[in-house]
């Protein structure tokens, strides 16, 4: 019968533990990219931009169509042909390989986070009733201040537990990284595991420190959506 | 003054108005009745381009611009000269009946915020909530909401104010405080144009009444003109379905 090797277990936990900085600047990094991006683009969509909205809407389609994990696999494959062959066509000593693959990775991830991002917002945005956008141009204010006073306000308590699980899914998202080359903290336990062939004590420590991350992030929404909800005050 | 001169708006297929022109003299309580469909509620949104008219003028206060080239500056211009009662309120949900009213003056015309709350708060004397003042809409009834909305239409000082059917929302009990706000406004000599299905209270207040049915006028008079010699059968037809007991009474 296998028996579970707890100290091998909690010795792994602490490898895991000590690469969460990295896997939380895996997440932060493109889901701080992808809420200002998607912003933009969930305005492009609503205040229906000729042109510019399909082109959105097709992006977000797409990318939330395909999962993470192939995204990442073929970006990848795809950038590291095309970026080799352009430089070699144009004649720069640039290649892909001299690229750091945490680079490339939060590349590929803030692409990912910005489409679900762009959803979550045009979603809440949608939430704020027609009549509250109304009352705002009735009595005159620019585009620019009905956003500011009035849709915003009222979008953000819809947003954040939105925006929160978006943050998770993005911060379970990184540990795909680990298939194009990036060191995470699944790599650094997997390395340690390959020489004790303690594969499934490997595997429960990185799961618990996911868990723990998620639980914070979770904690950490549910805290920043109450003091929203406080100044928005009663909606 | 305000004007509308041959203004049109279909939805797809649907044409709405057909060429409406009218004309409202400053002070007056303009009173626009007609069935629900008939294209009243959609001529008053597009007085102020909550829907845009296909075609058409339209002036108010000596700025006149065409309904379907009119240019974002124009259209805020036109809002800022009016203001709306809604029927369903609309009053912002994340700010308290104060800071609604205060808001126009603060972010539109830049009044300075102990003066803008200043004004807020007669106004608020002004429809009987002077204890409403931090509650937020969602703690008062309908009535209440509505005299906020009201309120913050006056604060703003428009050349007129644009009533969309205000208390059709409303439960039977809380229909008269409203009306009797409106009963002041129209005495304070505020320019109204007032879009309702309250045949007494517009035969009471209004100064004009015009029918429109099926995106046409059919026909303008001062109330004793149209609740009692009326010209058109389809003005008759109207009253009679929409307030038989009037028949009766006179």
């Amino acid at each position: 019968m296998y028996r579970i090797d707890y100290g091998f277990l909690l010795r792994e936990v602490w490898v895991a533990f000590t690469m969460l900085p990295f896997t939380l600047m895996l997440a932060a990094v493109p889901t701080l990219f992808g809420l200002a991006v998607g912003a933009l683009l969930a305005i492009v969509r609503i205040q229906r931009v000729p042109v510019l909205r399909s082109v959105v809407q097709g992006y977000v389609v797409l990318i939330r169509g395909m999962p993470t994990v192939l995204m990442l696999l073929i970006v990848y494959f795809a950038f590291v042909f095309g970026f080799d062959a352009l430089m070699e066509k144009l004649g720069w000593s640039a290649r892909s390989a001299n690229i750091p693959p945490t680079l490339f990775a939060m590349g590929v991830l803030a692409f990912i986070a910005t489409a679900f991002m762009t959803e979550s917002i045009r979603t809440a945005l949608l939430s704020v009733p027609k009549g509250q956008t109304e009352a705002a141009q009735s009595i005159g204010m620019t585009n620019f201040d009905i956003y500011r006073r009035v849709v915003i306000p009222q979008a953000l308590p819809v947003a954040i537990p939105i925006l929160g699980n978006a943050f998770i899914g993005q911060a379970k998202g990184t540990a795909l990284v680990t298939m194009i080359g990036v060191t995470d903290l699944v790599t650094r336990v997997r390395i340690e595991a390959n020489a004790s062939y303690r594969y499934l004590e490997a595997y429960i420590a990185v799961a618990l420190v996911y868990w723990a991350l998620c639980v914070g992030i979770e904690q950490g929404v549910r805290l920043l959506n109450k003091s929203v909800r406080v100044r928005a005050g009663g909606v | 003054m305000i004007t509308l001169s041959n203004i049109h708006k279909s939805f797809g297929r649907n044409h709405v108005l057909k060429g409406i022109d009218l004309t409202i003299r400053d002070g007056e309580a303009f009173v626009i009745i007609g069935a629900s469909g008939s294209g009243k509620t959609t001529l008053l949104r597009a007085i102020n381009f909550l829907e845009r008219a296909d075609q058409g003028e339209i002036s108010i206060g000596g700025v006149s611009v065409s309904a379907k080239r009119a240019t974002k500056k124009q259209v805020l211009d036109i809002r800022r000269r009016t203001a709306m009662v809604f029927q369903n309120y609309n009053l912002f949900r994340n700010r308290t009946a104060i800071r609604n009213v205060a808001e126009g003056l603060v972010i539109v015309q830049k009044v300075g915020e102990k003066e803008a709350l200043e004004r807020a708060a007669e106004l608020m004397a002004q429809v009987g909530l002077s204890d409403k003042l931090d509650a937020y809409p969602s703690q008062l009834s309908g009535g209440q909401q509505q005299r906020v909305a009201i309120a913050r239409a006056l604060a703003l000082r428009p050349e007129v104010i644009l009533f969309d059917e205000p208390t059709s929302a409303l439960d039977p009990e809380l229909v008269g405080e409203v009306l009797g706000v409106m009963r002041e406004v129209a005495r304070m000599g505020i320019t109204m144009i007032l879009v309702t299905h309250e045949m007494s209270f517009a035969r009471d207040i209004a100064s004009q009444i015009v029918f429109i049915d099926d995106g046409v006028i059919v026909e303008q008079g001062a109330p004793i003109e149209i609740f009692r010699d009326a010209k058109e059968e389809r003005t008759r037809q109207f009253l009679r379905r929409i307030m038989p007991e009037f028949t009766y009474h006179i």
